[in-house]
């Protein structure tokens, strides 16, 4: 049985795809699904910080599509969870070291040792992208509710259908209650509305991601905030389970807070 | 800061100005309805022009006020036009209207 390998895109930079792909790997590894999480941004990588892992890269996937090691050499090891593993971007190396054949030699061989192999594509509709969706069984498209990433991802899905790789599920990141309600943000349905794919997670806006990106932690290794709860809830769905959307609550929500900032109280 | 906050709320609540999620929403229609057809705004503008040139052989048209858009319904795109006109042109000579006045007189 082989596993199942997901790209993780957006057409838009800084949307949170690298975010999204750690703590999905996490989730999952939590779960008890055997993961590995690759990074394709060939000269930029970023999953390695975001999983902590950064010190411990020996080898890089360009070494391995260049024969310098074996694939397996190159795989680091979660230290929390044994089947967690980090394949990581090379940091030095041109884009174009590595061709869609070699993606797809790479994934196949990675789900034949895994339930799920996870691609954080780079930003952007070039190389890296088409490399990042060659190997891909499904698609994970990652926005926010803004209206730049909202045509990213429209761009974006168009592309994957092309690719034969359509059409993709959404995760709707960096959702924030108090502007929705202010009617200064497009809301879940605004997006879903315009971008007529299936809704696979929404995440609301967290300071804990930036602290945890901070510590090179995921934040699903605790299960303690929203933004934590959001993701274990994708990972489910995922998984096949069907888990209620759960209704994203103001930080500092009730009555009181509403009425203070209704009269501009401190 | 405070008061446009206030002035913000009250002119939503009479329906004077938009939210910023209602602006959002119209420029994202506006811009996906171009992406996805493969139309840039620039064509519409040429479009546009050509067809002023067109009917201003015939009519006098309100320049200003012609709408030149893309819509998007039911999976179909279509170009829509909206010309105010001011009046029927008095065709120079050797205009093909002038050159029909007995089919104006029979009628």
């Amino acid at each position: 049985m082989t596993g199942r390998a997901i790209t993780i895109t957006s057409g838009k930079g800084g949307v949170g795809k690298t975010t999204v792909t750690a703590n999905l790997a996490v989730a999952l590894a939590l779960l008890g699904r055997r993961v590995t999480a690759i990074d394709t941004d060939i000269g930029l990588r970023n999953l390695d910080i975001i999983m902590g892992m950064e010190s411990r890269i020996i080898y890089d996937i360009v070494d391995v599509v260049e024969g310098q090691c074996h694939l397996l050499q190159a795989l680091i090891r979660d230290k929390r969870l044994p089947n967690l593993h980090l394949l990581p971007a090379a940091q030095t190396s041109d884009k174009t070291a590595i061709s869609r054949e070699d993606m797809i030699a790479i994934c196949q061989e990675l789900k034949a040792d895994n339930d799920f192999v996870l691609i954080d594509s780079p930003a952007g509709i070039e190389h890296g992208f088409q490399n990042a969706l060659a190997g891909a069984d499904e698609v994970i498209i990652v926005t926010t509710p803004e209206v730049s990433a909202v045509r990213s991802a429209d761009r974006i899905i168009g592309l994957i259908e092309m690719n034969g790789k359509g059409p993709g599920r959404l995760i709707i990141n960096r959702i924030k209650p108090a502007m929705v309600r202010r009617g200064d943000m497009l809301d879940t349905y605004d997006v879903i509305e315009f971008l007529a794919i299936e809704l696979l997670g929404v995440i609301p806006e967290d300071e804990a991601v930036i602290v945890s990106a901070n510590k090179g932690v995921p934040l699903a290794f605790e299960q303690s905030t929203q933004a934590s709860q959001a993701f274990h809830n994708i990972a489910r769905r995922i998984l096949g389970e069907t888990v209620p959307f759960m209704p994203i609550i103001e930080e500092r929500g009730g009555l009181l807070n509403r009425l203070r900032s209704l009269f501009r109280f401190p | 800061m405070a008061e446009r906050r206030t002035m913000d709320i009250f002119s939503r609540l009479f329906g004077r100005s938009k939210t910023s999620k209602a602006i959002a929403k119209e420029r994202l229609r506006l811009v996906l309805i171009h992406d996805r057809s493969g139309i840039p705004p620039e064509l519409l503008n040429v479009i546009k022009n050509e067809i002023i040139t067109v009917i201003s052989k015939h009519v006098r048209v309100e320049r200003e006020g012609i709408q030149i858009r893309l819509s998007h319904t039911q999976g179909h795109t279509r170009l829509e036009a909206d010309i105010p006109i001011i009046s029927y042109r008095q065709a120079p000579t050797g205009s093909p209207l002038r050159t029909t006045p007995k089919t104006e007189a029979q009628r």
